[in-house]
């Protein structure tokens, strides 16, 4: 197969995007990811393939679903789908005309994703951005992202991974080594409870990232602040001390824990595990903000 | 922040700008003294007749000076005025006089028994007489079935107004003096006319003579005021600034005015008789930074002025732009609520040489704009490749700041649009912005938008067999039953017929506008201060300004079409997802029952995502309407051309319109602004919105045309998100785009302010293009806004 047509599953590309990354930037997230990370925003991300999102809400009751699917009824309170039974295959979200019923991503090729991130290539010339690979986890797709990030870099495009540091072959890491910047997540220190959060260890994470560092590669780091999670000053001061060590470091992300994601779970027939989690007081957030800044490294609140 | 300097408004500014932020009360003087003077010159050549009446309007209204005020002059009796113009129309006062305070639209306060009595004694002396009932003697029955119907103030007349958009030529006057353009004018009548031209040129001479006398005396009146108020003030410090406002108001407009202050003075006097004169939206002061600027560099390097001082002066001037809040009737004002005035200054872009023209003074009028953020007054920021990141970033941050209000013009793409209208590089160079989104040449030309012609109807009806699919009633051409459209060229075809069909009635109809306007109400003084005209003899209303006019004709809802297109020629034509019997079906029946069609509708490509598919089909019905209208001959030559400009009209012509193959339901609002994507429907993130509307031929749509967009404050929330927005906004004008305006307003906001309107009596939105308080708009009007695609830090 020809590198331009590798495929992966896009669930959304974000145009004119002010933040993940230097100047004015379109983001591409694609689906699948190594991690399950209990407070993912984005858990249409997490599996690699195409999967049917429920809004009963939206439902008007127009019937064009009824008896199409052994594993899909339409309620007076709009459809439901048997999870257990449904293969995402889609047909229900074509003749939904209210979007209640809708796929979460799309396969894309190499060459559909290039045209369509080449097109605002004068946004990106005139303010010093670029295309973010972002997800999911980028390197999960790691022959089509790695045939994107040369075809990009190739017509003089700036390209960053956003990325949870755990490739998962060598391809994968290799796409790390050839982004030209890096928006690398780190999710706590413990290994132990690193694992019980995301589902893997920390420590290949933190060796890829020394890696990275070794080789020099612009490094944004984004920490997300979650409450009981990833807040405590002992696993800050910990993660602090490593990115000081890491050298290439330019910015540091924090991204205090929001519950924008709960309605995807819903929508998915998930369950949110971090119901009735506090957001962090502004105080404290400010607080951890100043912690990471005795590193020298710039760090801002939010991408 | 570099150049900005940042001064706070004093306590006497605060004062006067708090004084127009009032509803607007009905000043009946202008009418009054102007009927007067017509009852007494009946008879005479109509030209010399608008000078005496001007004259009569100018000696015998009332004059009033502020406290605190160092500019004065008043275009009504009131703090925030409306006049009445009923050359014009007459009627509708009358008729609506009873509920212009309840209406609700553009509110004034209720109307006392004095307004009342003057306005029923001298409003029916123009039954027949005013431009509005001679136009409706003159039109067709074709015309006049459409008009209303399809056009929307399509004309001067049908909106109650004269032409508006006009910038005339101010540093002429500011560096001669009327004085000397009188003389000249006298010279000229010391010799015998012989030829038609040179007694018409000789009519219009001692109109000119009448008119400029008219300004000097008015100002000499609010000399003589200051000088009485000067003698009766106990505080000295005030005693010497009305002594100061006697001697300038004595001087200028009659002489050159030779410092900062007395060049203000005098383009505010004359500015206020244009508009007493001949009154529409977009009476403008051009590029004021660009001819004040040798004035107030001189008096800063002699240490007469400071920069303190300059920009409340500024302050001062922006404000008294405001006194103006003009009703319309019920019927226009639909099309555009708010209280337009559209007073615009141009700043930035390049100058005639093609150089930087941003200087010390740009940065001051925009602090100045920054403390006084009204409605009338607008800025329009040019944006060329020649300007500096640090100027662009200013103008972004005014916006911000200013939750929106600046428009941004590409230099670029106007000055192509412009030289393709046969306008030298060095004119066009020197273009300003008037009204909606109109490039003009200031001092040279007269370009005016009128009104707006209903694209959607127009699709309506090749998709109806010509027939309105509300009324039933045949409005247009029978193209063809629409079951039986076999491809979609048949259905582009119709829509090409109804459209070339629509378009010359609407010539037609503005034609005859025309011809009226330039035998009723010639415009002496505006005449008098444009050189071409004045040179000529040929008033403004008779295209003295010559090859510098253009008339163009607002096109609304044209991603309405585009969007309806693309879903029938993909779902009918390419996947035959449903037949044209059964989309018209759907169509008939607003849809519904057939839901699963209009999702399939709703889901087509459309304007705004930056898909080549349909935005390259409103290229097409813009180049197609273009090229229609430059087939028209316009009065003495005038060029008709196209613009894409919706004001509030979308509201109103979408109440006529059934329902469409985009997916919108009969009677719903058609697309805001002009090109600016259907509400909610560019969903694809900013950049892609913008080269959506940046690849368009822009000079197809040479009237302008208006984009606006909608930011979620947050994004633009830092130094570096906004130092981002400002080269997106560079990228926008390099690359094709002409006009953007933003509205910086979270939803949650807007709703606030709709449930407690009095927290946010000074909260400005754009409407269409121009600033509207947004507690003065009309709820559907504010849930429209709330409705727009906000572009959120992503």
């Amino acid at each position: 197969m020809a590198a331009d047509e590798y495929t992966a599953v896009v669930f959304t590309i974000t145009r004119g995007s002010f933040v993940d990354g230097w100047g004015i930037r379109t983001t591409i997230f694609l689906k699948g990811c190594p991690l399950r990370c209990k407070w993912c925003c984005n858990p249409e991300s997490q599996q690699p393939y195409p999967e049917l999102g429920v809004t009963p809400s939206e439902c008007n009751q127009c019937g064009a679903c009824r008896g199409l699917c052994k594993s899909l009824t339409l309620e007076s309170g709009g459809p439901v789908v048997d999870r257990a039974r449904c293969t995402n295959c889609g047909k229900c979200a074509e003749v939904c005309p209210t979007k209640a019923l809708a796929m979460f991503g799309e396969a894309y090729t190499v060459e559909r994703a290039f045209q369509e991130l080449m097109r605002d290539k004068a946004y990106y010339d005139r303010s010093g951005g670029g295309v973010t690979i972002g997800g999911g986890e980028a390197t999960m797709s790691d022959k089509f992202t790695y045939a994107l990030v040369k075809k990009l870099q190739e017509a003089g495009v700036h390209v960053a991974i956003d990325t949870c540091g755990y490739p998962v072959s060598p391809l994968a890491l290799k796409v790390l080594e050839q982004a030209d910047l890096l928006l690398f997540d780190l999710k706590g220190f413990d290994p132990e409870r690193h694992r019980r959060d995301t589902g893997v260890s920390n420590e290949v994470i933190h060796d890829t990232l020394r890696h990275l560092g070794a080789l020099g590669k612009d490094i944004i780091i984004r920490l997300p602040l979650v409450p009981g999670h990833t807040d405590d000053d002992e696993t800050l001061r910990k993660e602090a001390a490593l990115i000081a060590s890491v050298g290439s470091v330019r910015r540091i992300d924090l991204i205090p824990y929001h519950d924008f994601g709960a309605v995807k779970y819903e929508q998915l027939g998930r369950p949110y595990k971090m119901a009735g989690t506090p957001r962090l007081p502004d105080e404290r957030v400010e607080e951890i903000r100043r912690i990471f800044e005795a590193t020298g490294i710039p760090t801002q609140i939010g991408g | 922040m570099g150049t900005r300097k940042t001064f706070e408004m004093s306590d006497r500014v605060k004062k006067l700008r708090q004084a127009v932020l009032e509803t607007p009360e009905i000043c009946v003087e202008r009418a009054m003294y102007l009927t007067q003077s017509f009852m007494e010159t009946e008879g005479e050549n109509i030209v010399v007749r608008r000078a005496k009446a001007l004259s009569h309007i100018l000696e015998n209204m009332t004059v009033a000076i502020h406290d605190g005020e160092l500019l004065v002059g008043n275009t009504t009796s009131k703090r925030r005025g409306s006049f009445i113009i009923p050359e014009i129309q007459w009627e509708w006062y009358l008729r609506e006089m009873d509920n212009m305070s309840t209406r609700s639209w553009d509110r004034c306060q209720p109307i006392g028994r004095y307004e009342r009595e003057q306005m029923q004694k001298y409003l029916p002396y123009w039954k027949d007489k005013c431009t509005w009932d001679k136009v409706n003697k003159e039109w067709n029955d074709t015309v006049l079935r459409l008009n209303g119907e399809i056009f929307m103030t399509h004309t001067s007349s049908m909106s109650g107004q004269h032409f508006g958009h006009i910038a005339v030529d101010y540093p002429r006057m500011l560096t001669r003096g009327l004085r000397d353009i009188i003389n000249e004018a006298k010279s000229y009548l010391e010799k015998l006319p012989v030829s038609p031209d040179e007694l018409r040129k000789y009519a219009a001479m001692r109109a000119a003579v009448i008119a400029m006398e008219a300004v000097i005396t008015f100002s000499k009146r609010y000399a003589a005021l200051a000088a009485d108020m000067a003698r009766d003030e106990k505080d000295p410090a005030r005693r010497a600034e009305l002594m100061e406002i006697a001697r300038i108001c004595e001087k200028v407009p009659e002489y050159p005015a030779e410092t900062f202050r007395e060049a203000l003075q005098s383009i505010l006097i004359l500015y206020i008789a244009l508009r007493i004169e001949a009154y529409a939206p977009g009476v403008s002061l051009g590029r004021p930074d660009q001819y004040l600027y040798p004035y107030f560099k001189r008096d800063i390097e002699n240490g007469v002025l400071t920069e303190e001082q300059c920009v409340e002066l500024l302050e001062m001037l922006l404000i008294k732009m405001n006194d103006l809040a003009c009703l319309m009737s019920s019927e226009t004002v639909e099309f555009l609520s708010g209280f337009p005035t559209l007073a615009s200054i141009t700043i930035g872009g390049v100058k005639r040489d093609g150089t930087d023209s941003v200087n010390p003074l740009t940065y001051l009028f925009m602090e100045a704009e920054r403390n006084v953020r009204l409605t009338a007054e607008e800025f329009v920021v040019r944006i060329s490749r020649e300007n500096s990141d640090e100027f662009v970033m200013e103008a972004c941050r005014l916006a911000v700041e200013m939750k929106g209000k600046i428009k941004f013009i590409s230099d670029e793409t106007t000055i192509a649009m412009l030289m393709r209208d046969g306008k030298s590089l060095e004119d066009a160079r020197d273009f300003v912005v008037l009204g909606c989104a109109s490039p003009s040449s200031a001092g040279r030309s007269l370009d005016i938008t009128a009104g707006a012609v209903n694209f959607a109807y127009i699709l309506e009806l090749a998709l109806n067999d010509g027939k309105s699919r509300i009324t039933g009633e045949q409005i247009g051409l029978r193209t063809g039953n629409p079951r039986k459209f076999k491809s979609y060229d048949e259905i582009w075809e119709a829509f090409k017929k109804q459209a070339e069909y629509v378009l010359s009635v609407a010539v037609s109809s503005r034609n005859t506008d025309r011809l009226i306007y330039a035998e009723n109400v010639p415009a002496p003084l505006h005449s008098a201060m444009l050189p071409a005209c004045f040179e000529s003899g040929l008033d403004i209303v008779n295209v003295g300004a010559k090859m510098f006019a253009t008339e163009s004709h607002g096109a609304v809802g044209v991603p309405n079409v585009a969007d309806s297109l693309a879903a029938i020629k993909k779902l009918v034509f390419e996947e035959k997802r449903f037949t044209m019997s059964e989309l018209i079906d759907a169509l008939d029946n607003n849809f519904e029952g057939y839901e699963v069609l209009r999702g399939a509708l709703l889901a087509a490509p459309k304007f705004g995502n930056d898909i080549d598919y349909v935005d390259s089909i409103v290229s097409d019905i813009l180049e197609f309407a273009s090229s229609v209208l430059s087939r028209f001959e316009g009065i003495a030559g005038t060029k008709h051309t196209l613009a894409a400009m919706a004001g509030t009209g979308n509201f109103v012509m979408g109440s006529k319109v059934g329902a469409l193959p985009d997916g919108r339901l009969a009677g719903k609002p058609l697309a805001e602004g002009g090109i600016s994507p259907s509400q909610g429907k560019n969903t694809s993130g900013a950049t892609a919105s913008m080269r959506s509307v940046a690849k368009l031929d822009h000079t197809a749509i040479s009237g302008g045309s208006v984009f606006n967009m909608r930011f979620n404050p947050g994004a633009v929330d830092s130094e570096e998100k906004l130092r981002k927005f400002a080269l997106m906004l560079r990228t926008y004008c390099e690359t094709g785009g002409f006009h953007v305006q933003f509205n910086f307003l979270s939803a949650e906001t807007l709703r606030l302010a709709q449930a407690e309107p009095h927290n946010y009596r000074d909260l400005l939105v754009r409407v269409a293009t121009y600033s509207a308080y947004f507690v003065e708009l009309s709820k559907q009007v504010q849930d429209d806004i709330i409705l727009k695609t906000e572009f959120k830090e992503v």
